[in-house]
């Protein structure tokens, strides 16, 4: 299908944008690194990781309202290559970086400065969330 | 040659060592098996880890394992006739942060075995125990190290680039063959 012919629309959402071309979606969101990291499921996954230190697929997937399959694949696809790692957690497949990665010091950084280039909207949608303990019955922070 | 079912671990890393690079593919041994090795068969792992010194694509290691009777199941490789799995971690060679130099050769009846160093090995060892906590590892950098074999001031030198020194300052009599 030629692009001329597509139905194109585009559609702005809380500092996110997608691109509709017939029935597919091309873009949705910021990529930073996606021209070197070839694939826009790497850096939504190294991204998330980096952001929240740990974190399983149908999360990721849930968080960036993309499928799950390309998420998963990314999350394996990492820590075939050494760059995560895994445990199990109940049913769950957790994953975070392996600091015995050769390359993560330097990875960090390059996240680190990547996420520094999100918009504020983005960066803390990534960031404020609380990952430690909270005793249970007390009032969720962002839901008192 | 020696029939595979009559192999032994480091027999069999050689093996398949010296077939891939025949197919223009270079592995050198680490992880467990180097352990076994280093710690005079103290410790005992069925697994052969072989790391590529270059990268390589998974479909042409399948290819050449599978020509020796290997079956691929998961990320191991087994055959019918040993209990031993072979694994291919991700390259590059490398322990923590720091790439990997020092390759030892050992000529085996079924071939020419490249390995890790023995303190390559302790360090591998330590970078588990430094960045999991994984006890074991420990335990298996301790065998090695008690063999007398191995440059502490090297391992001393590396934790400190690994910003461990504090962690091998606490192993640093155990690792010297010292009780407490």
């Amino acid at each position: 299908m030629a692009l001329r012919e597509a139905r194109w629309r585009v559609k702005w959402d809380s500092g996110t944008m997608t691109l509709y071309i017939g029935h597919l979606t091309y873009m949705k969101g910021y990529f930073m690194l996606q021209p070197i990291l070839g694939s826009i499921s790497s850096e939504r996954v190294l991204l998330y990781l980096f952001a929240r230190r740990e974190g399983y697929a149908r999360e990721i997937a849930r968080f960036y309202s993309a499928a799950l399959d390309p998420i998963q694949k990314q999350l394996e696809k990492l820590e075939a290559g050494g760059v995560l790692a895994s445990r199990s957690a109940g049913r769950t497949r957790l994953y975070t970086f392996d600091p015995r990665y050769p390359f993560m010091k330097e990875l960090l950084a390059l996240l680190e400065k990547a996420l520094a280039f999100y918009p504020r909207k983005e960066r803390e949608r990534l960031l404020l969330n609380r990952r430690r303990p909270r005793r249970k019955g007390k009032p969720d922070e962002a839901n008192p | 040659m020696k029939p595979i079912r009559e192999m032994s671990q480091i027999e069999l890393a050689a093996f398949v060592q010296s077939n891939l690079l025949q197919r223009g593919m270079e592995f050198v041994l680490s992880g467990g098996a180097a352990v076994t090795i280093y710690s005079g068969d103290k410790y005992v792992s069925l697994d052969i880890d072989l790391v590529p010194l270059t990268a390589i694509p998974r479909k042409r290691i399948a290819k050449a394992m599978a020509e020796m009777g290997f079956s691929q199941q998961g990320r191991h490789f087994t055959h019918p006739e040993s209990p031993y799995f072979v694994e291919f971690p991700a390259g590059p060679l490398a322990i923590g942060s720091q790439p990997v130099y020092s390759i030892e050769e050992k000529v085996l009846p079924t071939g020419v075995l490249k390995v890790i160093s023995a303190t390559d090995c302790v360090k591998d060892r330590l970078s588990a125990y430094y960045h999991w906590g994984d006890l074991q590892a420990l335990e298996q950098a301790k065998l090695v190290a008690n063999q007398g074999t191995i440059d502490l001031h090297e391992v001393e030198r590396w934790s400190v680039v690994e910003g461990k020194s504090e962690e091998f300052n606490r192993v640093r009599e155990a690792l010297a063959g010292k009780r407490f």
